[in-house]
């Protein structure tokens, strides 16, 4: 059996169908002479996808088997086209480590809560004053428990976000899609408010400015939440 | 940007969201398969497993590549 002649994807562009010339189309690996098919003329087929390319993945979204192409001649091999036969390379060893460990998951839930709780505290003495936790003197205790939650909370948060951060670039390959994009923002977002509400009760800021930093706080984690939901269980 | 073209772009952003979201679904029903094959108690269930596992390979692929030409479709709609 002869060797098949062998297609860069430059040589098979020569094979347009315009001009007279030759019109040859790739699919999987394998370049297929479509010249003399009814389906395909002046190298266009419905006027949208064109010979001398490598149709692979157009042929998926086709209203048609992927086979239509694979039943015309074949002519060659396609040596640096895309193949529908492979295998995907592996995760880097930290990575697959992260993965195994389910480590964005675990860990996820730590900072959703504490905000949520800290900023949830802060709702209720702001609303109730000290008689939801109790107090004593001038010491609310709803406001010292937001303040152990919220300094957990923030404190804890680099774990999901770099883990979460491993995922999106290994998981989904870095794709920048709008639920993708919402995350990272409201992320960026978080460290800023919740580094800034940590500063603001440190160094004695202004009281109601720390309050609302921590009860913007608790809304953006639970948005980062319900993102995370929809991606990992996603509702079409 | 034309009315035909900007649906044609959220339709694109919206093909490009679903397959995206799939392919780690792909990926964990491969290592499950291949988890699988490895502890099989025999030949039979090795194979066919190993072959489940190829499968889910393959679709991943599939919307990888699906993914790319989507992407460039959209640059294209885009210019």
């Amino acid at each position: 059996m002869s060797e098949e002649k062998r297609f860069t994807t430059e040589e098979l562009a020569k094979f347009d169908g315009q001009e007279g010339r030759p019109a040859y189309t790739a699919a999987n690996g394998f370049v297929y002479d479509v010249t003399e098919s009814k389906m395909w003329r002046n190298g266009s087929h419905v006027r949208k996808h064109l010979a001398g390319r490598d149709l692979t993945a157009e042929l998926l979204l086709a209203p048609h088997p992927e086979d239509r192409v694979e039943s015309q001649p074949r002519v060659g091999v396609l040596v640096d086209g895309a193949k529908r036969e492979g295998t995907e390379s592996d995760l880097p060893a930290f990575a697959r480590i992260m993965y195994n460990l389910h480590a964005h998951p675990a860990s996820v839930h730590f900072p959703i809560a504490l905000v949520t709780v800290a900023a949830l505290l802060h709702v209720l003495s702001y609303a109730f004053g000290g008689s939801v936790c109790g107090s004593q003197g001038a010491v609310n205790f709803c406001e010292s428990a937001a303040v152990v939650n919220l300094y957990l909370g923030v404190l804890l948060s680099p774990a999901p976000i770099v883990s979460g951060l491993v995922d999106w670039k290994y998981q989904f390959d870095g794709a920048l899609t709008r639920l993708f994009v919402w995350k990272l923002s409201l992320t960026f977002l978080f460290l800023i408010v919740g580094i800034g509400a940590v500063a603001v009760h440190l160094f004695g800021g202004p009281e109601i400015v720390y309050e609302a930093l921590v009860i913007a706080l608790g809304p953006m984690v639970l948005a980062l939440g319900f993102i995370g939901g929809r991606i990992t269980f996603p509702t079409i | 940007m034309s009315e035909e073209r900007r649906a044609n772009v959220k339709e694109i952003k919206a093909m490009i969201q679903v397959a995206t979201l799939a392919i780690p679904r792909e990926r964990e029903s491969r290592d499950m398969y291949r988890k699988a094959a490895k502890n099989a108690p025999g030949e039979l269930s090795k194979q066919l497993f190993e072959r489940l596992a190829k499968d889910e390979e393959q679709h991943a692929l599939k919307l990888k590549a699906i993914i790319k030409y989507l992407k460039e479709e959209l640059d294209r709609l885009k210019d």
